[in-house]
């Protein structure tokens, strides 16, 4: 062990030092009894490392093959990996843009759960029309990319309340406006849901606008105070320019 | 003094054989995810008593360790899709047995101390000498990722890329816990008769 070839050296160098300077036999004792201790330290060190290398472990003979076959083919059936554990879902879900969907997914239908259930508790919402299930408004989505621009936006319903969540991704700004009649709706929840780059947004009476650049989402809820059909009109600009105007139809 | 990769390093026939068991395993491992199910029972009967004799060795009971065993290879079947081609069948199989072994004496804490006593005094008269007997109480004294360590090295003789790869730690942190672990050998049997022997 090579600590102690150093402690044995220093230990054996040491005295002849001190006797050369001509410390006092005090000092000298003093040394020597720390190197003793020193030595003492590391030969049990040495004794139990050798000691346990030596050691005699004895071998015990054991048969359970029967016991556990019988555990294995009672529970009948053959290990497979899990759903989770198979690599496909590792790639599924790697790239950056399909995990920020995902994420993305998970908060605005989180969000949605949350703002339908306050709406419901606190709101001036007739929930007796809440009676239903979710329902996408067909042939009303929205999907628009060009060059390295996307906006995406499915509108779907419950109850009274429609929801049009906005996925946009653009390096450059887009401008996105939502118009409607307000003796037809009126906004329950305005606001950007999640967001990478910078966004702005403003409510008017009748419309509600908002800004984006970088990959943002934009939850608009808008209650129906109407029975009749009513229209809302979504265009987005891009500078100064209309590249997109939708009329979508409740 | 011999070199601690030397003394690690198998030599060219153990290497040979070892890898062609390893190949021998997988290919077992294939067979029973295809559906032989049956053919899990050669690896039981190749690593049964190995992994047994650690069990008894990390928890010094006999009987908990022949149940443990069960546990520990009905463990490995149910993960078996996940054993991965890198490793050795046997490096994962002792894997979940020394974490098997971990838990339980997580769960033992506060008796397996006299548990081992009892036993160790049922056997020393045939087995161990008196410093025998104070070595093994001491290493029974240590926490159970010190007592693993001493266990896995010195009992079982794995490398320390093997100890290291079975607690899932550094081969540096295996190190440093062996040398901690003799720390505290020491000093549990400075308490005792074992070193006056010595001297």
């Amino acid at each position: 062990m090579d600590f102690r070839k150093n402690a044995s050296a220093q230990s054996d160098k040491n005295p002849d030092k001190e006797q050369m300077k001509g410390k006092s036999s005090d000092r000298n004792l003093a040394e020597n009894s720390s190197s003793k201790t020193e030595n003492d330290h590391l030969d049990k060190l040495k004794e139990i490392e050798l000691h346990l290398e030596k050691t005699h472990v004895e071998e015990h003979p054991v048969d359970i093959t029967e016991e556990v076959m019988q555990r294995i083919t009672s529970k009948k059936r053959v290990p497979k990996p899990s759903w989770w554990d198979n690599p496909f879902w590792d790639q599924l879900f790697n790239p950056f843009p399909v995990r920020y969907a995902m994420i993305l997914f998970t908060g605005v239908m989180v969000g949605t759960a949350f703002t339908w259930f306050f709406l419901a508790e606190i709101g001036p919402t007739d929930t007796s029309r809440l009676a239903g299930s979710i329902s996408s408004a067909s042939g009303q989505e929205i999907s628009y990319a060009y060059q390295h621009s996307s906006i995406k936006m499915i509108p779907y319903q419950i109850g009274n309340l429609y929801y049009l969540n906005f996925v946009i991704n653009s390096p450059n700004e887009l401008h996105l406006e939502t118009s409607f009649s307000t003796t037809d709706f009126k906004v329950a929840k305005a606001e950007f849901v999640m967001t990478e780059g910078s966004n702005s947004s403003d409510y008017n009476m009748g419309s509600v606008n908002f800004t984006a650049t970088g990959m943002n989402s934009f939850q608009l809820i808008l209650e129906k105070t109407t029975d009749a059909q009513a229209a809302v009109t979504v265009t987005a600009f891009q500078n100064q320019s209309v590249i997109i105007k939708k009329h979508l139809t409740f | 003094m011999k070199n601690e990769d030397d003394i690690d390093k198998p030599d060219k026939e153990k290497l040979e054989a070892a890898q062609q068991s390893a190949l021998e395993d997988h290919e077992i491992i294939r067979k029973v995810l295809k559906g032989q199910v049956n053919a899990y029972r050669v690896l039981v009967d190749k690593y049964q008593r190995p992994v047994y004799n650690l069990l008894i060795r990390m928890i010094h009971d006999r009987d908990e360790a022949r149940e443990l065993t069960q546990v520990v290879f009905v463990k490995a079947y149910e993960a078996l899709a996940t054993v991965s081609g890198d490793h050795k069948f046997f490096s994962w199989v002792y894997r979940i047995a020394v974490n098997t072994a971990l838990n339980y004496l997580k769960k033992q804490k506060n008796n397996v101390g006299i548990e081992y006593l009892k036993n160790v005094e049922d056997e020393r008269e045939d087995t161990y000498d008196e410093r025998e007997y104070q070595l093994q109480y001491a290493v029974n004294q240590l926490k159970e990722k010190y007592r693993a360590v001493i266990v896995l090295k010195y009992y079982e003789q794995l490398s320390y890329k093997e100890v290291a790869y079975s607690l899932q730690i550094s081969e540096q942190k295996v190190r440093s816990r062996l040398f901690d672990a003799r720390m505290q050998i020491k000093e549990i049997l400075e308490k005792t008769p074992y070193f006056r022997t010595f001297e």
